[in-house]
């Protein structure tokens, strides 16, 4: 029990509810999408499978599509070069190059492609900056609009990343002042009282919220050192130790400075160097980064998964012109430090992703106890001040997003299939219907007095809707269970079967609600008729 | 080997959390049952000896999944056993 | 956080002044954030929290003049 004198214990009430309530709801929507992107990869491989798997997540004679891939790109723009395999186990690879814009601005030049790695066929190239890149992806649409919207909730850069930073740390504000105020945190571990009353709201919040705190602070804590290291922290060093040269700096901190050496020179084999570092240790090959592709300076990076039981990966270095193996360095630094072993925890810590399906599964069971600790928080603080009506915008968007925001995720996916129906833009049409149903959830709540019964109306829809997926999915032209069952791609029939289980839950919850309601309103009618 | 290793780390830990959530006295209290003796502190060590061992043994992946696993599955036996509501008058009403 | 590069020690890999302020960053804020709402006696806590940033000003000020 943690004992605090009555006026922090109030400032600290105040201080948690206040950041919930300004921030809470946009919390909640990248808690939510966070849920959804620890399965990303997952999500890629289902929405868009190929007839074949890969036989490895670089199968040998990748060499030579990549090679040709690279000669088809001006060498001025092969500064540096990264490859990982992305739906489908389809490898994607790309060029990024920072280029002045004719009014001296920097922008980024990226060009990427990607290769079958059955056919080796290079397929799908685009140029352009990110963003452009990624509206042009159509493998990877229903992952990249999710993962947009938990990174930077599809706001330009840099104030996306400022604001889910500033999200993050509003989370661990959250995590830290709810554990200070919680008075009775282990007596009241296993006590949920069911009423539909104010206590029974409360124990809800407060129970998911103590059996989460730990990774709730994690979670945020390493989100929000994500947001704000690339548009704030890398920044600001730079400025500090390097004069503003941010190259410089990452340079540094990636601890693999390249002596300049501009003569032109062709780059090894690359079946070679990847053959070579999956004999250095037990585990697959992550992503493959080359610095200055065709000069005698190139320098390939191989950097490995986590082996089995550990949760960090190493690196590999290889000379380009000649292919020989240079040294093993990690994550970040020419040695171990620290500062570099603290960073390397940070994406597996955020992600769950070093122990496959396992850890994933674990991270998403936990980021949706997190979203149930968000909704739940806000409905309570909202519940307590039902009576005043300064308050009651505020219970309507919450109503309105707590069940409209997954049902707007659904019909994003949803609108995704359609739109390859229809061989329409994919990005334009997922953010439109995303947009529109949370607008129309929003409206349904403002209008509606009775907001418990519009919220079930969204779940009845959202389990609906996760039910119709897989049909969309198989009429959009995705393949059967059989085939994907025989060539062992197992996404495809597990997040089918995954949508399917969610979607009879959300209308079971939606039965048992009603049943619940009914039987309430039929006692109450027995008592008067009674008195 | 991680999923043999973290799961069986995991089941002592999650059977330990049930007989705490079962047996917890103000649970039992606030749904108005009796609470018998309740050998918390044995089930402490059950629950918590996993963990200490993965730490031992530096399996760090598997550490992180047992914690996991557990607080998720702590957090479902008490919403699986949520006591209904009594006529029992509840001294501190929230807060 | 800033001045951080400047006055922590670099390491064995050199990167140690660069990283630790980046990665710590969502944890200096917290401090300073509970401190500064918590802090029973408003003033003191304005003057600590200034006293830091000039002293991070200061060193950053003095090691662009030095070089």
């Amino acid at each position: 029990m943690i004992r605090l004198p009555q006026r922090e214990t109030k400032s600290l009430l105040a201080i948690h509810g206040w950041s919930a309530v300004c921030l809470g709801l946009l919390l909640y929507v990248v808690i939510v999408t966070g849920v959804a992107c620890v399965f990303a990869d997952e999500i890629g491989d289902w929405a868009s499978p190929l007839p074949e798997a890969p036989t490895a997540r670089f199968p040998s004679g990748i060499d030579a599509p990549l090679r040709t891939f690279a000669e088809s790109v001006d060498p001025s723009q092969r500064d540096a070069f990264f490859a990982f395999p992305r739906a489908g186990g389809r490898m994607y690879a790309q060029f990024h190059h920072d280029a002045r814009d004719a009014s001296g601005k920097m922008v980024e030049h990226d060009i990427a492609v990607d290769i079958d790695p059955a056919t080796m066929q290079i397929e799908n190239r685009r140029e352009g900056d990110d963003d452009a890149l990624a509206a042009a992806d159509r493998t990877n649409a229903i992952s990249n609009f999710f993962i947009n919207l938990h990174v930077r909730l599809h706001v330009p850069e840099p104030w996306g990343l400022l604001l889910t930073g500033v999200l993050g740390l509003a989370m661990m504000v959250a995590a830290v002042s709810g554990f200070l105020i919680h008075r009775h945190l282990i007596r009241e571990l296993f006590t949920l009282r069911r009423r539909r009353d104010l206590l029974s709201a409360r124990d809800a919040h407060v129970v998911a919220g103590t059996w989460n705190l730990l990774f709730s602070f994690l979670l945020a804590f390493t989100g929000s050192f994500f947001s704000f290291a690339s548009s704030f922290g890398v920044p600001v060093m730079a400025m500090v130790a390097f004069n503003g040269d941010q190259e410089k700096a990452l340079e540094t901190m990636v601890g693999n400075p390249p002596a300049s050496d501009p003569r032109p020179a062709t780059l090894a084999n690359l079946d070679a160097m990847l053959a070579d570092a999956r004999t250095r240790t037990h585990s697959e090959i992550y992503y493959i980064g080359i610095e200055h592709w065709g000069r005698a300076d190139a320098r390939v990076s191989v950097t490995m998964l986590p082996p089995e039981g550990e949760l960090l990966g190493t690196t590999y270095v290889y000379d380009g012109p000649s292919g020989g193996f240079q040294y093993e360095k990690p994550a970040l630094g020419r040695v171990p430090s620290v500062g570099g072993a603290l960073y390397g925890l940070m994406a597996p810590l955020h992600f769950g992703n070093f122990a496959g399906v396992l850890s994933k599964g674990v991270w998403f069971a936990l980021g949706f106890a997190a979203a149930y600790v968000a909704l739940s928080g806000m409905r309570l603080w909202t519940t307590r001040r039902a009576a005043e009506p300064g308050w009651r915008p505020l219970t309507r968007a919450v109503a309105g997003i707590g069940h409209g925001l997954p049902l707007a995720l659904t019909a994003a996916a949803a609108a995704c299939f359609i739109a390859q129906i229809a061989d329409a833009e994919l990005e334009p049409v997922m953010m439109r219907s995303f947009l529109a149903v949370l607008a129309l959830a929003l409206a349904a709540c403002w209008m509606v007095r009775d907001a418990e019964r519009v919220s079930r109306a969204l779940l009845l829809l959202n389990g609906v809707l996760m039910l119709a997926l897989p049909a969309l999915r198989l009429l959009a032209g995705g393949p059967g269970w059989g085939a994907m069952f025989a060539t062992g791609q197992f996404a495809v029939p597990a997040i089918d079967s995954a949508l399917i289980i969610a979607g009879l839950t959300c209308l079971l919850a939606v039965w048992r609600a009603t049943a619940a309601e009914r039987g309430a309103r039929q006692a109450l009618r027995f008592e008067q008729v009674r008195g | 080997m991680t999923l043999l290793l973290s799961l069986s780390a995991t089941l002592p830990s999650v059977l330990a959390l049930l007989w705490l959530a079962w047996r917890d006295p103000k649970r039992r209290r606030t749904a108005g049952l009796a609470s018998g003796p309740a050998v918390r502190r044995l089930a402490v060590i059950v629950l918590l000896l996993p963990g200490a061992a993965l730490i031992a043994l530096g399996a760090w992946a598997e550490l992180l999944i047992w914690a996991g696993l557990s607080s998720a599955a702590g957090w479902l036996f008490t919403q699986g056993l949520a006591v209904p509501g009594t006529a029992h008058r509840s001294a501190h009403h929230g807060r | 956080m800033a001045g951080g590069a400047i006055w922590l020690p670099k390491g064995a890999a050199q990167i140690n002044n660069l990283l630790l302020p980046v990665l710590l960053f969502p944890a200096i804020w917290a401090v300073l954030f509970f401190y500064a709402s918590l802090a029973l006696r408003l003033r003191r806590a304005y003057a600590v929290i200034g006293i830091i940033c000039v002293l991070q000003l200061v060193l950053i000020g003095g090691h662009f003049m030095l070089r």
